[in-house]
């Protein structure tokens, strides 16, 4: 279809050329003919002028020998006899057919009618009759050159012609004979053709105009398949491109897939490695006081033995006393053990067992850093959970709320664990006040490896790691809004 | 405003003016007959009256008696007054038969022609300027 379009294209511009050629063939052959027309029209006109004038001219020579005025004069009947000669070439076309002799004077502008054809009596001029031709120089020139001459009459659009015949006598031009024709029926035929010819450049310069306009437009129309074909080829190849990608997404899917569980294999396991390093830090700071008072236990027995005052139920105090911290560093260890193994099925329980739970282990530490822990727990029923889970959030929230309030020093520092039932919801709020946190991290502070914190204390993944565990594993919900005070995290479940 | 409407006035006056020659040429001639800047003449012709209607150097009057010429074919027909004037034909045939025509102006094969009766000038005393002698019958 567009090659065959291509093909009209160029066989329309052959056609538009041999068109331009042959309208200007037609025009040149037109322009000739129009002069051969005009010319032939012309020559003709002349020739019978030629031929009438030549024959008064014998005419006259056969009549008169010399003194061509003197015997006119003299013999009215010969002039009468001329004149009705003359007459008979007169019509509406050979208008004036007169004979003229000039005056002999200084400027040789003044000739005397000898004879005249006119029959028309107001037109009819008189023997000798006083003449002053408005083309003197023309008739003067017949005088010298002495051949007949012909000239048109500028003044009056070319309509008329004037034929001068020299009347030759002795090898003298004695007189002129003078016939005004009229070239209206030339002029009309060259109006007529003038006009033709007018129509004719009309209709080539139209012709030319529209081959112009059906060109640019088939110009235009070759461009714009051009630009069509090169969008269908570029569609072609996006087809193709988009075709392969689908090919191949399936494929690159799975890739994608397998890439974000290693990537949440990675978060899991660096999770846990930073919840081993809080595990190991509160162990320690749960075996502190026990292993102070073994110490101190064992020293007062060293001390007792140096001194010899050692006595067998001072031993067995002091090793009872030994024996009860070491259960009590065994009892710390089975908790955390607990505490952290993760817990296969839900179980019932409620809030105030996990904030318990919670709290055996970082009492001493809130202790220790003076921070106060008021506990608001207005719900006692239990449901049913992940404990061990819901415990390890606990703890996070709590832990966060304790690192907050170190690092900005706040006086009276506080966390409060608030429960309560809202609707069929069971609600926990932690909440402290360490100021809150700013609008414009609210909403990416569950965003993996986000932290506020020192990028030696904080991972990133604990509120993250939280909201996972409440979200999709608790099946409820963990958010958070700035209180007056601070933070207030927020667990719901059902 | 005044001020356009003159201006188009006079364009349009110049405009459709048509050159009047023959009003030209009787201004040319007959102040240098009568030796006179303005010339009083009685016109028989209508269409010369229109011709000559507009000149400022020949005055058309109404009265053969208040004229110095008479410019027409049809003298025999004039009052006794016309008669005495002298007179300046249209056609050849009247200038050559009338008795007061001092000269004429008519037109020959489609030709302009002027003609002078040296007779007629010297029966009104009347002098031919030398620049019009070429025309003399």
């Amino acid at each position: 279809m567009y090659k065959n379009k291509f093909k009209l294209f160029y066989i329309f511009n052959l056609l538009a050329v041999i068109i331009a050629i042959m309208s200007f063939y037609l025009k040149q052959e037109f322009d000739h003919t129009k002069t051969n027309i005009t010319d032939a029209y012309n020559k003709e006109h002349i020739q019978f002028v030629k031929e009438f004038t030549q024959n008064i001219d014998t005419s006259i020579q056969e009549k008169i020998h010399s003194n061509l005025r003197k015997t006119l004069e003299e013999n009215l009947s010969l002039r009468n006899e001329l004149e009705e000669h003359l007459s008979l070439f007169i019509s509406s076309t050979y208008k004036y057919l007169y004979l003229l002799e000039r005056v002999p004077n200084n400027d040789n502008n003044q000739f005397k009618f000898l004879l005249d054809g006119s029959k028309i009596a107001s037109e009819k001029s008189d023997f000798l009759e006083n003449y002053e031709p408005l083309e003197v120089a023309q008739f003067n020139r017949v005088y010298k050159e002495k051949k007949a001459i012909f000239f048109k009459h500028t003044d009056i659009k070319s309509l008329w012609i004037t034929y001068l015949h020299p009347i030759i006598m002795n090898k003298k031009v004695v007189a002129v004979l003078v016939v005004d024709f009229s070239m209206k029926n030339y002029q009309t035929i060259s109006n007529s053709l003038n006009d033709f010819h007018a129509t004719f450049m009309q209709v080539i310069l139209f012709s030319i105009f529209l081959v112009l306009t059906i060109l640019w437009f088939s110009f235009m129309d070759k461009k714009r398949e051009e630009t069509k074909d090169r969008l269908f080829k570029k569609l072609e190849t996006e087809s193709k491109k988009v075709f392969m990608l689908n090919e191949t997404l399936e494929e690159r899917v799975n890739e994608e897939v397998i890439k974000n569980r290693e990537k949440d294999k990675q978060l899991i396991q660096q999770s846990r490695l930073a919840q081993m390093g809080e595990m190991i830090s509160m162990i320690a700071h749960q075996w502190r006081q026990p292993l102070t008072a073994i110490s101190a236990t064992s020293s007062g027995m060293h001390f007792k033995a140096q001194r010899d005052t050692l006595q067998k139920k001072d031993i067995l105090k002091y090793t009872d006393n030994i024996s009860s911290y070491a259960k009590h560093l065994s009892h710390t260890i089975d908790d955390f053990r607990d505490f952290f193994k993760p817990t296969k099925d839900k179980s019932f329980v409620n809030y105030t067992e996990i904030i318990d739970s919670v709290l055996n282990i970082i009492q001493s530490s809130f202790d220790e850093k003076r921070i106060q822990l008021i506990l608001d727990l207005n719900n006692e029923e239990r449901f049913n959970t992940y404990a061990n889970e819901l415990k390890q959030v606990l703890l996070n929230l709590i832990k966060n709320a304790e690192d907050i309030l170190i690092e900005k020093q706040i006086d009276n520092c506080y966390v409060k664990i608030k429960t309560f039932k809202k609707e069929n919801l069971f609600i926990m709020e932690v909440s402290d006040n360490g100021g809150g946190i700013k609008q414009e991290i609210l909403e990416n502070i569950f965003d993996p490896y986000f932290s506020t914190k020192e990028q030696k204390d904080g991972t990133g993944l604990g509120l993250y790691m939280s909201k996972t565990i409440i979200n999709e594993h608790c099946e409820g919900e963990l958010s958070v809004h700035n209180g007056e005070d601070g933070a207030i995290f927020t667990i719901a479940l059902s | 405003m005044l001020r356009f409407f003159l201006l188009l006035t006079l364009i349009s006056s110049l405009l459709f003016a048509k050159d009047n020659y023959e009003q030209k040429l009787y201004e040319n001639i007959l102040p240098k007959v009568f030796h006179k800047n303005s010339v009083h003449i009685f016109i028989t012709d209508d269409e010369t009256k229109k011709v000559l209607n507009n000149s400022t150097i020949l005055k058309i009057v109404q009265e053969c008696n208040d004229a110095d010429i008479v410019i027409g074919n049809s003298f025999n027909q004039e009052s006794a007054n016309c008669k005495k004037k002298p007179s300046f034909a249209l056609d050849y045939r009247a200038y050559k038969h009338s008795q007061s025509a001092i000269g004429a102006f008519y037109w020959r094969k489609g030709r302009p022609q002027i003609a002078f009766s040296k007779k007629s000038f010297k029966k009104y005393k009347l002098t031919i300027p030398q620049s019009l002698q070429k025309y003399v019958q």
